[in-house]
């Protein structure tokens, strides 16, 4: 039963980490730039929104 | 209450700076001019309902270039409600040409003198009072880096746009004023009356490419020609020199009576005295080749390698991946799930985010640069080099940018006015190592060249050699030859880096990184584990214990002859190659992944050690070169495709970097082996022809035309 329960927690815990990866990656895709939304880089589409307040607007 | 401001100004003269403490937004402020080159939108904090927009910097309303018809279209077609006027007071002359004309194009105007902590610090007075009625809209003295004044502009701005409109003043005298009124005239129903003096100063510079011009017909497109005509003979000049020089007459007068220089000659002294050396003919060049040395010995060999060391071996290794590997097997979870979490997640991204300290004091550096006004100077100084090959100083802002991130970088590149040098630029800024490239750098200097700083610095200098040979290479075909695109770039003043600005810089780029660790790399870390775990045995699908009967090395095995000549020719290494497209950090995870730090616990290897084993020097210089000049990650390109704008273009760019990266990897390879152990084989001899071909290439005697080598 432990190891069934052991697996379960291991696979859930993957699964979680997995989609979460996958989120991040396709919200970083639609923001454009190399594909993770920051403000770091100068001149890039990409823009960090902070209180919904920034967009490429071009 | 709907109120759109616009931010508009001088490269350089703080708008982006502006715009963050007007918005609470946290664009990228970058020390040189042009970092603008979209305008961007974001709400003004504390007035709900209104709008701001930065954008690119401009020095007039002329069509010349990108960001000034970006600027213009969208000032005529959007009619904003006001414009802020952002100008740097410590070059009122200059920067009063561009108020000049946004005045006249009927929308409220409010001045803001920037930079006025440091006009008082010289002892200059400025009378704003004067300014704001010789202009005839109010003039705001303000430092946007030290958010002084800036409320007050805003709700100034705020009550400019709902109050009513207010005749232009008059910038013109003489016959350039009587011109335009007459044109003015021919307006008159045809244009409405805010619009007329600026439709009317267009249409006598002959400036056709601006939105909203009435429609004449023939008649009054024949007297309005008669008319300039009259007034070009009369006045020996072209029509739009007279406007130029009848605004510079204003703007002299003006500044006499509104601005008093305690000093004259004497300003930014200490800047000039710098720039005597940093910029010198002779010293520039070397000092560049310094302080990129130091900053790469600093971030890579010294720093960097002492946190870095300890967050590869000791929190990945020992603290993390050992424990967890020990509590999952000790709690039976199934081999498949440990191996997958303990070999790949964790080796795959533990190897990227082993890079991060390596970084962070890479871009702390990079940042400190920037701050003080040094990378602006690059550019200048690279321009010498450059167009001694035929290219423009313009490409390497791209370039400048693409050292962060190559997608940015190659957006910058339309800046360029002429096609053929941006299409060069395009083409070439990815051969500058960006950040995700950086580990590549770090991990072989540290496993194969005793994390020796001159890895880095050569392998920067590398890249900057690349564009010249293309540069060299490129401008002796058809398509590419002509002149090189003037560059006029304004040197912003050194000033003492702020601790502040230079940390959230770095902890942008930084987080960004772990960002890509935790997305792209991860995922691709789980693809590359289950490709390298999983073999075919007797037509089922089952998990191997040695990876070279992995499906991954089958894979592997079908490409890594094509790298064979290049001296990486396993298939771990041509694996390595091709996840890289995805994203450059990919090569990296994916020794992670390859090596694992599950096995280190094992036999005592390490991911560079078992990387030293792998490789000899000349390899090893061969594959990161490869790497450094073959095709960027899938999302440059992406911008490469956007920038381009034509299949032809981009397949050209991706054959050509792709031969180059070949080509050089082989020539280096090939001959060193020659050299070093006097190896010689068909592959010395394609060596020996590719080297030729390009030296060939490079010095191939051409015909001049405009000054530049073209091929008969």
């Amino acid at each position: 039963m432990s190891k069934l329960l052991a697996n379960l927690v291991a696979g859930l815990a993957l699964a979680l980490i997995l989609a979460l990866s996958v989120r991040a990656r396709v919200k970083g895709r639609k923001q454009g730039g190399c594909g993770m939304s920051c403000s770091a880089c100068a001149g890039c589409p990409s823009g960090q929104e902070e209180d919904g307040n920034e967009k490429p607007a071009g | 209450m709907s109120v759109t401001i616009a931010l508009a100004g001088n490269p350089n003269s703080g708008k982006t700076t502006l715009f963050n403490q007007l918005t609470g937004a946290n664009q990228y402020v970058g020390n040189w001019p042009g970092v603008t080159i979209e305008k961007k939108e974001g709400r003004a904090r504390g007035y709900s309902g209104v709008t701001l927009q930065d954008l690119p910097g401009v020095y007039s309303l002329s069509p010349y270039t990108p960001e000034e018809i970006i600027t213009r279209d969208y000032l005529l077609r959007e009619r904003p409600d006001a414009i802020i006027n952002l100008v740097d007071a410590t070059n009122l002359e200059r920067n009063l040409y561009l108020t000049s004309q946004l005045i006249e194009l009927g929308i409220p105007v409010v001045v803001a003198l920037n930079m006025m902590d440091l006009v008082k610090k010289s002892g200059d007075v400025i009378d704003s009072a004067a300014l704001s009625q010789a202009l005839g809209c109010p003039v705001m003295e303000i430092s946007a880096l030290r958010n002084q004044g800036i409320e007050d502009l805003l709700k100034q701005a705020v009550q400019s746009a709902q109050g009513a409109r207010t005749a232009p003043p008059n910038t013109l005298s003489g016959p350039a004023l009587q011109a335009v009124m007459d044109i003015e005239r021919m307006l008159e129903g045809l244009v409405e009356p805010a619009m007329r003096r600026f439709m009317a100063i267009k249409l006598f510079e002959r400036d056709r490419r601006v939105a909203g011009l009435p429609a004449l017909d023939e008649a009054q497109r024949a007297a309005l020609e008669q008319l300039i005509h009259g007034f070009e003979e009369q006045l020996e000049d072209d029509s739009e020199s007279i406007i130029t020089a009848a605004r510079y007459e204003w703007i002299g007068e003006l500044s006499a009576r509104a601005v008093r220089r305690a000093r004259t000659g004497q300003r930014h002294s200490l800047s000039d005295r710098i720039d005597r050396v940093v910029t010198n003919r002779v010293l520039a060049l070397p000092i560049f080749g310094l302080v990129m040395f130091l900053l790469y010995y600093i971030s890579v060999t010294t720093v960097g390698t002492l946190l870095t060391d300890f967050t590869n071996d000791t929190l990945f290794s020992e603290w993390i991946a050992s424990p967890l590997r020990a509590a999952m097997e000790g709690a039976q979870v199934s081999p498949v799930l440990v191996g997958l979490t303990v070999d790949g997640i964790i080796s795959g991204v533990g190897a990227v985010l082993g890079f991060v300290p390596q970084m962070l004091v890479l871009f702390i550096l990079l940042g400190i640069l920037e701050e003080v006004g040094y990378l602006a100077r690059v550019a200048f100084i690279m321009d010498r080099v450059f167009r001694r090959f035929g290219l423009s100083g313009k490409s390497f802002i791209p370039m400048l940018i693409g050292s962060g991130c190559s997608v940015p970088g190659i957006m910058a590149s339309r800046t360029i006015e002429q096609e053929r040098d941006r299409r060069m630029t395009i083409i070439t800024t990815s051969f500058i190592p960006c950040s995700a490239k950086m580990p590549i750098i770090a991990m072989f200097a540290g496993a194969i060249y005793g994390n020796s700083g001159w890895v880095a610095a050569l392998a920067y200098l590398a890249g900057v050699a690349a564009v010249v040979v293309s540069g060299v290479i490129l401008k002796k075909t058809r398509r590419f030859m002509g002149d090189p695109a003037p560059f006029v770039m304004e040197l912003p003043a050194y000033h003492l880096p702020r601790p502040a600005n230079v940390l959230r810089a770095a902890w942008e780029r930084g987080w960004s990184f772990i960002k890509r660790a935790g997305s792209v790399i991860l995922l691709s870390s789980v693809a590359l584990w289950f490709l390298q775990a999983f073999g075919l045995e007797d037509g089922r699908l089952v998990m191997v214990e040695d990876n070279n009967t992995s499906i991954l090395a089958a894979i592997g095995r079908l490409v890594a002859p094509l790298f064979a000549p290049l001296g990486f020719g396993g298939w771990k290494h041509a694996v390595a190659t091709f996840t890289g497209l995805i994203a450059k950090e990919n090569v990296v995870n994916t020794y992670g992944v390859l090596y694992g730090f599950a096995e280190v616990a094992e036999d005592g290897l390490e991911i560079w050690s078992r990387l030293a084993a792998d490789f000899t020097g000349l390899s090893a210089a061969s594959f990161i070169l490869f790497n450094l000049l073959c095709v960027p990650c899938f999302a440059a390109v992406g911008a490469i495709k956007r920038e381009m704008n034509s299949a032809r273009w981009t397949g050209f760019a991706l054959t050509y970097q792709s031969a180059l990266a070949y080509a050089v990897s082989l020539v280096i390879y090939q001959l060193g082996l020659l050299l070093t152990a006097g190896t010689f084989t068909p592959w010395t001899v394609l060596a020996l022809v590719l080297a030729a071909g390009l030296l060939y290439l490079m010095f191939r005697p051409g015909r001049r035309l405009n000054g530049i080598a073209a091929p008969v």
